[in-house]
């Protein structure tokens, strides 16, 4: 299993078919969108603008769940997971409720779209903040009948962007949401670690009057104005849920073993908390840089612009998942965005760190060289790189939630953890690997892969020495066939 | 003549266009013409001051019938390397040998390994510079060129027929040798591979070249605290 530049080249021309199909009006009115239920039900293989307000909250207590002691034992992941599995559980009815909004999960992260009230950013704005003020209640009084610390911080904000779903199936399918404001509230939860509800500028600019208050550069919401939005907006099946997760003593039983390898024969529609897996795993993220900025320009630039975006975004993500699964045996997790993370691993019995940093290594650099036949293909000059980091650790793998055959898929541990951090913290393009993906290592990997650019598929294989490497195969017949410099003088070697 | 090659994915290299020029029984290839798309000349891409490819150990003497099979496998794997090193900026360690003497010294030191059963320790000091054998050589008596402590047990695990560990002063003496002193040797005339040729130019392709540290651009540019 590996990568090969011709069944690349034609995987990616099967993808530019799948492109999905750009709606006629491009730019839907928020009215429009709900009253066919698009965002709740988002249909397979469509894009379309859509105006709303962007929740984004994270459980900042996550991370201190993740080990025990700084050990990432079967309890501490069980403890992990049922956190994760009863705030899932609050969160499941909003995606079930129907009023048009958008619920998305993944690790500690939510992101909600509202685009209700329909064509009136200020309401939606306020809906918003109802909702996250919501989220905040709820958190508190499940984590605290449960026992779990479940402080949220969550950021809003409003603008367009570029709305897609793909894949196939229940189990694989991701809704994307592209564009500015699912960046830029993110950003601003990332940006700090205190509980509360923040609005990024835009927000700001575009709520009622009254509801911001500002000292010494930091904003604050007016508790009369939230209290206000929350009498509006009742958001009641989330009350309603989140009293019935808190009176539900029963915890989940997570059952862990160790799953047949490659890990792409995984199938997260089996994964369930008594039937969960677990093993030493490599985490890959990999980022599309500057496209937050290409899909904005894009939805400033009119419908051809869109379009275009739209197959870059489609194409790009749907061959790394290919690269992934196919070239690599590694198994999706989830795209996010324009990002996918995904997982390989390796040992037959027992884990081998080095070779599962190795497979992640040339992993990466296969995507390296997909990425680059994709815009080629395509035919696009987006200025866009791609942005990969790895991380490994024992990494548990299961769904979540209460929603049956929709669970959320999730891969929660140290190592998916640092592997996004990783990745957050290249700039431009390029790879890193985290503290431990880089000391499990060998030395080869480690020297070309820790920080840096990121190779090409072909170039890796030569450097890292794999056995397809065709120098490798020579040198296996010729050992004399080793280049050096001969002394000086010349016409020898 | 003009060369391409298949890389690891099925992709080909640029065409390599070259010029063999044949002396006797001694073969030379340049590229055509020298400096067009590889360096003039760049020691860690195997290229000559005359810009001849360094394609193995003097592997351009004495071609037979025989020995001319093996010519075209070695300058196969130098075109799969330049390939990489211009992407990369790297050329893949265990592709290639010691410049100048140190590449007979490597194969010894190679030979005495192998019999220890130190193969990829041994590669490992190489290529990286770390592992067991590389940190022995912390152990080195610079004057005398051997191990300090010669009553201990040599560090490279060396045993007797009665299995045995084999003192450090006796070890050397014994079969092909003691690798972490051969590391020592080898490490030298490197040193002195480069030092004959200072003054000459980095080509600037390579991540790493000690041509870079000591190079007149390099240099002044530090010298001057300037960037660039
Ligand atoms: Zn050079
Ligand atoms: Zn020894
Ligand atoms: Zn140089």
């Amino acid at each position: 299993m590996s990568w090969n530049e011709d069944r690349a080249k034609s995987r990616i021309r099967e993808h530019v078919k799948t492109v999905p199909a750009v709606d006629r009006h491009v730019v839907l009115d928020s009215a429009i969108v709900e009253k066919r239920g698009m965002l709740s039900r988002m249909p397979l293989s469509q894009a379309f603008l859509v105006e709303g307000a962007h929740v984004y909250g994270e459980l900042l207590d996550f991370e201190t769940l993740v080990a025990d002691r700084g050990q990432e034992t079967e309890a501490a992941h069980r403890r992990l997971l049922a956190f994760l599995h009863m705030h899932y559980r609050v969160w499941d009815s909003l995606v079930d409720g129907d009023d048009g909004d958008r619920v998305d999960y993944h690790g500690a992260r939510l992101h909600a779209v509202i685009t209700s009230p329909a064509g009136d950013p200020a309401a939606q704005i306020e809906r918003a903040v109802a909702l996250a003020r919501k989220l905040t209640e709820a958190a508190q009084r499940v984590g605290q009948a449960h026992g779990f610390p479940s402080r949220i911080r969550l950021g809003i904000d409003h603008g367009k962007c570029l709305a897609m779903t793909t894949g196939r199936g229940a189990h694989e399918k991701d809704t994307l949401f592209l564009g500015r404001p699912a960046n830029h509230a993110a950003k601003l939860v990332a940006a700090g670690t205190e509980q509360g509800i923040f609005l990024t500028e835009t927000a700001q600019k575009r709520v009622a009057a009254g509801a911001v208050r500002k000292s010494a550069g930091v904003m604050t919401l007016d508790e009369a104005y939230v209290q206000g939005a929350v009498r509006k907006y009742g958001f009641d099946s989330l009350d309603r849920t989140a009293s019935a997760v808190a009176l539900d003593s029963a915890e989940p039983m997570f059952r862990f073993k160790r799953p047949a390898l490659p890990l792409s024969t995984v199938k997260f529609s089996e994964l369930a908390p008594a039937n969960s897996v677990r093993m030493g795993m490599a985490s890959i993220f990999a980022d599309i840089d500057g496209f937050t900025n290409f899909v904005d320009q894009a939805i400033h630039g009119g419908s051809d612009k869109i379009r275009e975006a739209v197959k870059v975004v489609h194409v790009i993500r749907e061959e790394l998942n290919a690269v992934l699964k196919e070239d690599f045996g590694g198994k999706r997790v989830r795209f996010i965005g324009d990002c996918i993370h995904g997982c390989v691993a390796e040992g037959e019995r027992a884990d081998d760190p080095a070779k599962t940093v190795r497979r992640a290594a040339l992993c990466a650099a296969a995507m390296r060289s997909s990425f680059d036949l994709c815009l080629g293909i395509v035919g696009s000059g987006a200025a866009i790189d791609l942005a990969v980091g790895i991380e490994y650790g024992q990494t548990p793998m299961t769904r979540l939630g209460s929603r049956g055959d929709e669970s959320v898929r999730c891969a929660a541990s140290k190592a998916t953890i640092e592997a996004e951090r990783t990745q957050q913290a290249i700039e431009h393009g390029g790879v890193r690997l985290g503290t431990v993906a880089s000391s499990v290592a060998d030395q080869a990997v480690r020297k070309h892969f820790s920080s840096g650019r990121l190779m090409s598929f072909d170039s890796a294989s030569d450097l890292l020495w794999t056995a397809q490497a065709p120098a490798v195969q020579i040198l296996r017949n010729e050992p004399a066939a080793r280049p050096h410099a001969a002394p000086k003088k010349p016409f020898r070697g | 003549m003009d060369v391409v090659a298949t890389r690891s994915s099925g992709a080909f290299t640029r065409v390599f266009e070259l010029r063999v020029v044949q002396v006797a029984d001694q073969i030379a290839v340049f590229e055509r013409p020298v400096g067009g798309t590889l360096p003039a000349c760049c020691p860690e891409r195997h290229i000559n001051p005359d810009g001849s490819f360094c394609i193995g150990l003097r592997a351009g003497d004495g071609i037979t019938g025989a020995s001319a099979t093996a010519w075209w496998e070695k300058l196969h794997v130098f075109i799969l390397c330049q390939e990489t090193a211009a992407e990369a900026g790297f050329w893949p360690g265990e592709a290639q040998l010691s410049h100048g003497e140190a590449a007979e010294i490597e194969l010894a030191a190679e030979r005495a390994a192998d019999q220890l059963g130190l193969q990829s320790v041994y590669r490992e000091a190489v290529a990286f510079g770390s592992g067991p054998i590389a940190s022995g050589l912390a152990k080195i008596n610079q004057k005398t060129g051997m191990l300090r402590n010669g009553r201990s047990a040599c560090i490279c695990g060396r045993t007797d027929r009665h299995r045995r560990p084999l003192l450090r002063r006796e070890c050397h003496r014994c079969g092909q040798g003691c690798p972490v002193v051969l590391e020592h040797w080898r490490r030298i005339k490197v040193a002195e591979y480069w030092r004959g040729l200072r003054g000459q130019a980095c080509c600037g392709t390579m991540r790493e070249c000690p041509l870079k540290k000591a190079g007149p651009t390099d240099g002044t540019a530090i010298s001057r605290g300037t960037g660039a």
